[in-house]
């Protein structure tokens, strides 16, 4: 304690938030040097997310993983949300970041003629 | 060494970890095997995770440090683990393929066993090398310790290999092999047994045990127990304790303790007659498969070793067999016709070089075909070896006797000194022949025919000498058989003639055929007769008198001899005897000695005995001994001689300078005379040479004061020059021939004798001799000197002139140079040689100058007178030769005069020198004797005086002293006796010098009151003394 300091009082200041479930909705991506790595990235989403995921290994110099929520899967195709996280995520990320993805997926969908 | 496998390399800095486990601060140098735990404690092997890993990404969890891939797919990651047997450079190879640092192995189930970094492969291949290294240390140490054993083996199998170069199994050898084997395998104790045909142990051989302690055991292995194991069944043995073993014997007492146990048998074709066993290594521990090799190995060299000395054996013996065979017969086992030849080769050899005779007898026996025939061979064989036998056992040491075949045998007499020695044999082996022979409880009689030649005569080589001996053989069986004769014709007659010979000396000896006759022998100064020597005769009632020089020999080989010699001896002494009881003149009587006699053990007995039954005084008997005799033995010679000497008997050296004998042992024989031999006198007046020995042995006879006689003397001329030169004695023809005892005692009746012829040098005699062998010249010579009073004597050669030089006192010599035969020169030479004192003139027209003046300076002439000559210069000259001739007799004769009374005076002196040294020993006895007497005269314990015919006191011992005191001169001595002596002393003195009688024991009164016993005494009874001497001892 300083010379001049007759007391001290500790002070706590604290933001209390919900912890909402799921963490994750739909996705997250892993940049290379991420300091969780997908192993223990894909056990929390299974321990906290009944939703299962698929793990995508991207060679990318960015970004190493992609773990995605199986059903987004339905909805669209893996190659379409490489290519997504490619063009449009790792522009925002840097390589020792974790992006969380939160999709909305609208499916159009046409029928022709008969 | 094995190569290195993975896991031999494995990481020890391995941590295992759990997959969602998060590295903690750990050590930089870690490696993290990352492993997927399941239920019911089972595990996955993920991955490798190093600390760059962890470096990199430190929040991560062990699961994203995995290599990609490695946690979701492969149980064991991306990277293949390696079996933990690959080799490790496999190992290096994969992790440089794959670029890894480290990487996992597994077991053979696959399981995860260790990790592998490059730093764990090097740490393990350093590790390796490091072992390599110790290892390699340690095969060079085990490489080195192996190679200095090998040496040493190496030098054991020298050792052993030596041995093969013997061929028998010498103990040294054996005990340096087991020694060098002992200490190879470094046992303490080691021994060799090998046993023999009947299973004995034949060596035994053993190292580590002291003799002591052998002694101590007091018996060798038996072989029982393991030792017989070994045998038994030809193996070895290595135990590492012998008492476990339950076929073991044991030890004797005091045996050294033994445990373990190392014993090789020594085999050959599967048969062991051997073992080789140690005990205890030095280092305690037990033998080694090694060891076993070694001994082994050794047990083999040694059943090589004893294999080839076996073989050598039986290959020496059966050469031996062969050699044998070769040169013996096989049946008598004497040699066969090889082996006579080469013997006879040999001995011919040497009889050429020592050029002395030998014999060679064919001997066939007689009718042996027949006995053969009837008997069969086997009593034939039988009768053969015993013949042999008969045959070996009459024969001398070195003789050979083979076999050739049949019944013939051959027999070599080498070094025979007469051929009557080979007749001896023969008849010898003859006669043996004849007497039975007892074969298979029969008895056999068998003869045989001899056949003798003798090299040289009958042959020079060995083929001619048997043919010979074949051919007298043959002659033997076809005339007589059962007998032996010679080759040649004159062998056999000599030997006949012996034989007869010997006969008729027995049937002589027996019929008293002998007789003795005497030789004179005289004093050359007096001429007279001073010795007879008796010589055997034999009277042949039909040969007449038989020369000794024929029968004696004969006698000799008979053994006649000895009772011969006894029978001249007692003869010659009895007849001596007689000639003294008949009052001639006392003379000794020589007797000649034989070989035999003096050999006889008996012989001084013998000849004291014949003196006594005789009754000859020893002194006239002289025993004549040749020199050659007396140096057949000299120290058995010596001794009879002293013995006889003893006796008093003379002994004489007979015919000396014949013999072999050396000088110095005349010093040390003790004789009398010396017998100079007849060949030296012959012929002393012409031939300078015996005249020269002649004349040295008369001298040095008479330097060792030895009587000379000179033996043989047949003509005035010899008796001259003896007699000249100093001869004592002459015995010969010249006087007389050995007579019949009548005749000699007749010789001894009329005193015959010499008369002493006048010496040179006595009466000068002017004689003149002239020579030349023209007598013309002669003639004229005497003509012209027979006027000047000469006495002229002629000769025509030189010869003649020595003739007549010897008989007359020729003083001076007028020769011619040019004579046949001899030259004048030559002559004179001669003349001054024998006869010194004359004068040599030579007288010549024939002038050789070399030669005259070569005489003229050894003086041999004095002048050399040419022809034709001047006749006053001539008489002149011979008168001035006499002249001189008389100064040289007169200074010979001063030289004679001055010598002997130099040897007269020298005896003079001599003779004082030994009387002074006599009174001289006299005096110091007498000294002595005095000084004893003095002494006791002192000591005694009464007192004595002695006084002079002139009343003076002489003598007076300390007594006397003491019993009258010192007078005021000091002593008694000197004083007269009336003023020292007390009156009642004196009276008694006065008593004995009046002559009136003796004082004994007379009491008498002494001043000082003592009573005291007086004796008086006058001297002179004993000595020259005068006075008389008192004794008076004081009363108590």
């Amino acid at each position: 304690m300083a010379k001049n300091v007759k007391s001290q009082k500790p002070q706590v200041r604290a933001k209390v938030r919900e912890f909402v479930i799921p963490v994750v909705r739909d996705g997250v991506v892993l940049g290379r040097e991420a300091p969780l790595g997908c192993v223990a990235i894909r056990r929390a989403l299974d321990l906290l997310i009944a939703a299962p995921f698929e793990h995508i290994e991207i060679e990318d110099d960015v970004i190493s993983d992609i773990m995605i929520r199986k059903a987004i899967l339905r909805r669209i195709p893996r190659e379409n949300v490489i290519d997504f996280v490619l063009k449009s995520v790792k522009p925002l990320m840097g390589a020792e970041e974790i992006m969380h993805l939160d999709l909305d997926v609208e499916i159009m969908v046409e029928y022709s003629g008969r | 060494m094995n190569p290195l496998l993975a896991r031999d390399a494995l990481c020890r800095r391995v941590v295992e970890v759990g997959a969602e486990e998060r590295p903690q601060k750990a050590s930089a140098r870690n490696i993290f095997a990352v492993f997927e735990h399941h239920a019911g404690g089972l595990r996955t092997f993920l991955g490798l995770v190093t600390q760059s890993d962890v470096a990199r990404y430190p929040q991560r969890i062990f699961a994203d440090l995995l290599p990609i891939g490695a946690a979701d797919r492969l149980p064991v990651g991306v990277v293949v683990p390696v079996p933990e047997d690959m080799l490790l450079e496999e190992v290096l190879a994969r992790l440089d393929q794959q670029g890894l640092e480290a990487i996992s192995a597994a077991d053979a189930a696959g399981k995860f066993s260790g990790v592998l970094t490059r730093t764990s492969i090097l740490e393990a291949l350093f590790a390796r090398e490091r072992e390599l290294l110790l290892h390699l240390e340690e095969s060079h140490h085990h490489l080195t310790a192996w190679a200095a054993r090998v040496e040493q083996l190496h030098d054991a199998s020298k050792k052993l290999l030596a041995l093969l170069a013997y061929t028998t199994l010498e103990q040294d050898l054996l005990q340096a092999g087991i020694e060098a084997l002992a200490q190879l395998i470094q046992a303490r104790y080691g021994a060799i047994g090998i046993l023999g045909e009947n299973g004995e142990l034949e060596h035994f051989i053993y190292t580590g045990i002291t003799a002591e302690q052998a002694k101590h055991i007091g018996r060798l292995p038996e072989g029982r127990g393991l030792l017989g194991v070994v045998i038994k069944e030809d193996r070895a043995l290595r135990l590492e304790d012998m008492s476990q073993d339950p076929r073991s014997a044991g030890f004797p007492p005091h045996h050294p303790a033994m445990k373990s146990l190392l014993a090789v048998p020594i085999d050959r074709d599967g048969v062991a007659f051997g073992r080789v066993y140690l005990s205890e290594k030095t280092n305690g521990e037990p033998f080694s498969a090694s060891d076993e090799i070694l001994a082994t190995s050794y047990a083999n060299s040694l059943a090589m070793i004893i294999a080839h000395a076996k073989e050598v054996q039986a290959r020496v013996e059966a050469q031996q067999r062969l050699d044998y065979l070769a040169h013996y017969d096989g049946l008598t086992g004497l040699p066969n016709r090889g082996l006579f030849h080469d013997r006879m080769s040999q001995e011919l050899v040497q009889a050429r070089r020592n050029k002395q005779p030998l014999a060679v007898l064919f001997l066939d026996l007689d009718d042996f075909k027949l006995i053969n025939d009837t008997l069969g061979h086997s009593v034939g064989d039988n009768l053969l070896k015993a013949v042999a036998q008969r045959i070996q056992s009459c024969l001398r040491e070195g003789d050979t006797v083979a076999r050739l075949g049949g019944d013939e045998f051959t027999l070599l007499l080498p070094e025979i000194s007469r051929f009557e020695d080979a007749a001896q044999i023969a008849d010898k082996i003859v006669c043996d022949l004849r007497l039975p022979i007892t074969i298979a409880d029969r008895e056999l009689f068998v003869t045989a025919s001899v056949g003798i030649s003798i090299y040289p005569d009958d042959g020079e080589d060995a083929d001619s000498l048997l043919k010979n001996a074949d051919t007298a053989m043959y002659h033997a069986k076809k005339h007589d058989k059962n007998s032996y004769r010679f080759f040649t014709q004159d062998m056999n007659t000599a030997l006949s003639n012996l034989m007869e010979s010997e006969n008729d000396l027995r049937r002589a000896w027996v019929n008293n055929e002998f007789v003795l006759h005497y030789q004179p022998q005289l004093d050359l100064r007096t001429g007279r007769i001073v010795g007879m020597e008796a010589l055997l005769r034999w009277q042949h009632p039909e040969k007449g008198l038989v020369s000794p020089a024929e029968f004696i020999p004969v006698a000799e080989c008979m053994g006649l001899i000895v009772p011969l010699g006894e029978w001249v001896l007692q003869t010659a002494c009895a007849q001596n005897k007689a000639w003294q009881d008949a009052r001639f003149a006392p003379l000794r009587m020589g007797v000649n000695m034989s070989v035999r006699q003096l050999r006889q053990d008996n012989v001084v007995d013998m000849v004291k005995r014949i003196l006594q039954e005789t009754g000859l005084a020893a002194q006239y008997l002289e025993l004549e001994i040749t020199e050659s005799l007396l140096m057949e033995d000299p120290d058995k010679a010596t001794g009879v001689l002293l013995a006889l000497k003893s006796l008093g008997i003379n002994v004489s050296l007979d015919d000396f300078g014949t013999g072999y004998s050396s000088l110095s042992f005349l010093k040390h024989f003790p004789i009398d005379a010396l017998k100079i031999d007849q060949t030296f006198i012959r012929d002393i007046a012409s031939n300078p040479d015996d005249a020269a020995i002649t004349s040295a042995v008369i001298d040095m006879g008479a330097r060792l004061k030895l009587r000379v006689i000179a033996e043989g003397v047949e003509t005035e001329a010899q008796l001259r020059f003896l007699e000249a030169h100093g001869c004592d004695e002459i015995q010969g023809y010249f006087f007389s021939k050995p007579v019949p005892v009548e005749n000699a005692t007749s010789l001894l009746a009329e005193c015959k004798g010499m008369q002493p012829s006048t010496t040179r040098g006595g009466r000068m005699a002017q004689t003149l001799l002239l020579v030349d062998d023209e007598q013309n010249i002669v003639s004229a010579l005497k003509r012209l000197l027979r006027h000047d009073g000469y006495t002229i004597l002629t000769a025509n050669s030189g010869k003649e002139g020595l003739e007549l030089l010897a008989t007359h006192d020729v003083g001076v010599i007028l020769s011619d140079q040019r004579m046949p035969e001899m030259t004048g020169v030559e002559f004179l030479r001669r003349a001054k040689e024998l006869y010194l004192d004359t004068v040599r003139i030579v007288l010549s027209g024939y002038t050789d100058l070399k030669s005259v003046t070569d005489a003229i300076n050894e003086g041999a002439i004095y002048k050399f007178l040419t022809k034709p000559w001047e006749d006053e210069q001539l008489q002149t000259n011979v008168r001035e030769a006499f002249h001189h001739h008389a100064l040289k007799l007169e200074n010979e004769q001063l030289a004679r005069e001055v010598k002997a009374m130099n040897e007269a005076l020298s005896r003079t002196n001599l003779e004082l020198e030994r009387r002074i040294e006599e009174k001289t020993r006299e005096v110091v006895s007498k000294v002595n004797i005095l000084q004893v007497s003095q002494e006791v005269l002192e000591n005694l314990p009464a007192a004595i005086f002695g006084v002079d015919d002139t009343g003076l006191i002489v003598i007076a011992n300390r007594k006397a002293e003491e019993l009258l005191g010192q007078p005021a001169t000091g002593s008694l001595l000197g004083n007269s006796a009336v003023t020292v002596l007390p009156a009642t002393l004196l009276a008694c003195l006065q008593e004995v010098q009046a002559g009136e009688s003796i004082v004994s024991g007379k009491t008498v009164e002494l001043p000082d009151g003592r009573h005291a016993e007086a004796w008086c005494h006058p001297m002179g009874t004993l000595s020259k003394s005068k006075g008389e001497v008192m004794v008076i001892t004081v009363k108590s």
